[in-house]
């Protein structure tokens, strides 16, 4: 029995009366250890706002006191008590006021929570900031896909148009020519070259657009039907002499993505394996699902030309030509663009080649079964 | 000739009249933006401006006395109490002259004339600011625990306050919100609807949005307007509590050595609340004062 009055005297809280001028009437001793006063006779009579830091004051003032007056009670109030000595603790406090507007407080110390809520609001700042930032960054990249899209619309007007009308003033130039009856083979000869410079230019505009147009951000939700992709290139393959081959034609998955960039992802890479190639190009295409890591894998292997080792770490890089430009023409962005667009659908791309004995593409697409449905 | 005048009068009408709509519009949106409340009758109008923390209910233990003598007009800063909280803005409001104008709109809005303003706390000194911009209609200023300036500038005046304390109390409302409010909220909803809405906030009528109440607390407590006291003209009562810890009676006789037609009655009680925690005897004085 005694014990346990002894630990009715000395609680783990305090409690602080106070009268309605808001002095010290009674204090606990929980109370005076927390506030390092020896006796309640040196608390006794002291005001309220001498116990607690200026800042609380303000706040007692501002807000729990109107509260009290207003409501009868104020909950859970962060305030950082005075102690004697001039130190400042943490603590929290209910208070009640009753009709004679005397107030009763009952309190602990709460160290830990306040350094809890010291972190809370440093993180809460700092992610106010980065909110700040990333949203200041995000207008920027708005500003500059405008200026893109500005650009490529400029690109594939302004400067193919042009290059157009030279290839058709050739085309009449050298009609006028033949309906003359002038043959002589040396005029034939520069204008066949200025037609195929600019052709060159022309095809190197088009893909230029098509490089900076992967950075514009296009919807990547819908079903892709990859056997549809794959019949468009093939009928361009058969244009161009080159048989490809689709081993389990019927069972490709269909995924999610952007039809448009899948097509042109595929073209690029088949168009490739026509044009670096001395052989009758054969293109086989098959596919894999990695159910475990929810990858489709789809696998372009062909015979053409191959690459070295060291070949294989720059062909993703924009304007890169492994081979002499007057054998093998193109624009050195073609497999710029692929990477581009696979990586758009987070996806990857792998080459495995070897000289002379052609290469295989390796694409792979995050694949959820479900989305085959 | 006179069917064409009819015609412009008619159509100068059909003008008016939609200007008269959108006007009306405009100042219904004033009365609703600061919940204005308009009752009690007299000839004087007294407009009650609550201070930093609460609301106008702050009021309620002096506005039936109040009522019977003068028509009263209480509101709510726009981001405290009812006002509407999608009206507020951080750049308006983060001086007292934002705040300023919230009173100036309400007069115009109302077509307020012969107003005495009673302001508590800092709205003391919003009631200064907007007095210097409408000096014919604010006549009178009755100042509940003013400071024109919380921090010290020592030797010359002592607000009671350093910078550390002030930044303290900052980070104290933070601490307090995070138990009272939807704390996150401005956060989720992003940098910048934090300046727009946020909604009910639970809890007493104390309880604010932590965005609002911040930017009130530093237009309040960082502020310096002792300069505008001189140019005060205004009949001006200061009631100072004997016992103040926010505004000390040293701040009151600063602010009535500087404004001419000024005088500063201590009352003996302990707060920074005067009409709240004495309620009586500050009606008998803005009744004396005002007449």
């Amino acid at each position: 029995m005694s014990s346990n009055a002894t630990q009715a005297n000395s609680p783990a809280c305090g409690f602080l009366k106070l009268d309605k001028d808001r002095k010290v009437i009674s204090c606990c001793q929980y109370g005076l250890d927390l506030l390092a006063y020896d006796s309640l006779e040196n608390v006794k009579g002291l005001y309220f706002s001498n116990l607690v830091s200026l800042a609380s004051r303000i706040f007692v003032d501002s807000y729990t006191y109107p509260m009290l007056i207003a409501d009868g009670k104020a909950d859970e109030i962060q305030l950082s008590f005075k102690t004697f000595s001039g130190d400042t603790i943490p603590v929290v406090a209910n208070a009640q006021m009753y009709a004679d507007s005397t107030t009763a407080w009952t309190f602990m110390s709460c160290v830990n929570r306040n350094e809890l809520y010291n972190e809370l609001l440093t993180a809460r700042d700092t992610l106010q900031t980065q909110a700040l930032n990333l949203s200041q960054l995000n207008d920027q990249i708005q500003e500059r896909q405008s200026d893109l899209q500005a650009f490529c619309h400029s690109l594939s007007h302004d400067f193919t148009g042009p290059l157009r009308r030279i290839n058709q003033m050739i085309d009449f130039a050298l009609e006028d020519f033949h309906a003359e009856g002038i043959s002589a083979p040396e005029p034939f000869k520069l204008l066949n070259n200025a037609q195929k410079n600019a052709t060159t230019l022309l095809g190197m505009t088009n893909s230029l657009v098509e490089y900076l147009v992967a950075d514009v951000p296009v919807p990547h939700d819908e079903i892709v039907d990859f056997s549809e992709v794959i019949a468009d290139v093939q009928a361009m393959c058969d244009r161009e002499g080159a048989s490809i081959t689709i081993s389990n034609r019927s069972s490709v998955p269909r995924f999610s993505g952007s039809k448009g960039q899948i097509q042109v992802l595929f073209k690029n890479i088949i168009e490739n394996a026509v044009k670096y190639n001395d052989n009758d190009p054969v293109i086989t295409i098959s596919h894999t699902v990695d159910a475990a890591n929810d990858l489709l894998v789809i696998a372009i292997e062909d015979n053409g030309i191959g690459m070295t080792n060291d070949s294989l770490d720059t062909i993703f890089t924009p304007f890169t030509r492994l081979n002499c430009a007057s054998t093998y023409t193109g624009s050195g962005l073609g497999l710029s663009i692929v990477k581009k667009m696979v990586n758009n659908h987070k996806g990857e791309i792998q080459v495995e080649s070897t000289p002379g004995n052609g290469s295989t593409f390796y694409v792979s697409f995050p694949y959820k079964a479900d989305v085959d449905k | 000739m006179r069917e064409s005048s009819s015609r412009i009068l008619e159509a100068v009408s059909h003008v008016l009249e939609r200007y008269m709509q959108s006007l009306r519009a405009v100042q219904e949106d004033i009365i609703e933006r600061n919940n204005v409340n308009v009752f009690g009758s007299g000839e004087k109008v007294l407009m009650l401006a609550h201070g930093f923390g609460c609301d106008q209910r702050m009021w309620r233990f002096v506005t039936p006395e109040l009522a019977k003598r003068y028509t009263l007009v209480l509101f709510d800063y726009v981001g405290s109490g009812n006002s509407d909280l999608s009206s507020f803005s951080i750049d308006r409001y983060s001086s007292l002259h934002g705040y300023a104008q919230d009173v100036v709109d309400i007069i115009d809005t109302l077509e307020l004339t012969n107003v005495a303003f009673v302001g508590h706390s800092v709205s003391s000194m919003i009631g200064l600011i907007a007095s210097l911009d409408r000096p014919e209609t604010i006549t009178e200023l009755v100042m509940v625990c003013p400071s024109p300036c919380f921090l010290n500038d020592l030797p010359d005046y002592e607000g009671g306050f350093e910078r550390n304390d002030l930044d303290e109390l900052i980070q104290l409302m933070d601490k307090n919100y995070i138990g009272w409010a939807d704390y996150l909220a401005p956060l989720v909803m992003g940098a910048s609807a934090s300046t727009q809405l946020v909604g009910e906030i639970s809890g007493s009528f104390c309880s604010t949005d932590p965005v609002v109440a911040k930017t009130f607390a530093k237009a309040t407590f960082f502020s310096d307007h002792r300069d505008l006291l001189p140019q005060c003209t205004a009949r001006t009562l200061i009631l100072q509590a004997a016992s103040d810890a926010l505004a000390a009676v040293k701040v009151g006789e600063h602010i009535k050595k500087h404004i001419a037609k000024s005088e500063l009655e201590v009352i003996q009680a302990e707060g920074h609340c005067l009409h709240m925690t004495n309620p009586d005897v500050t009606t008998n004085s803005i009744t004396t004062f005002i007449g």
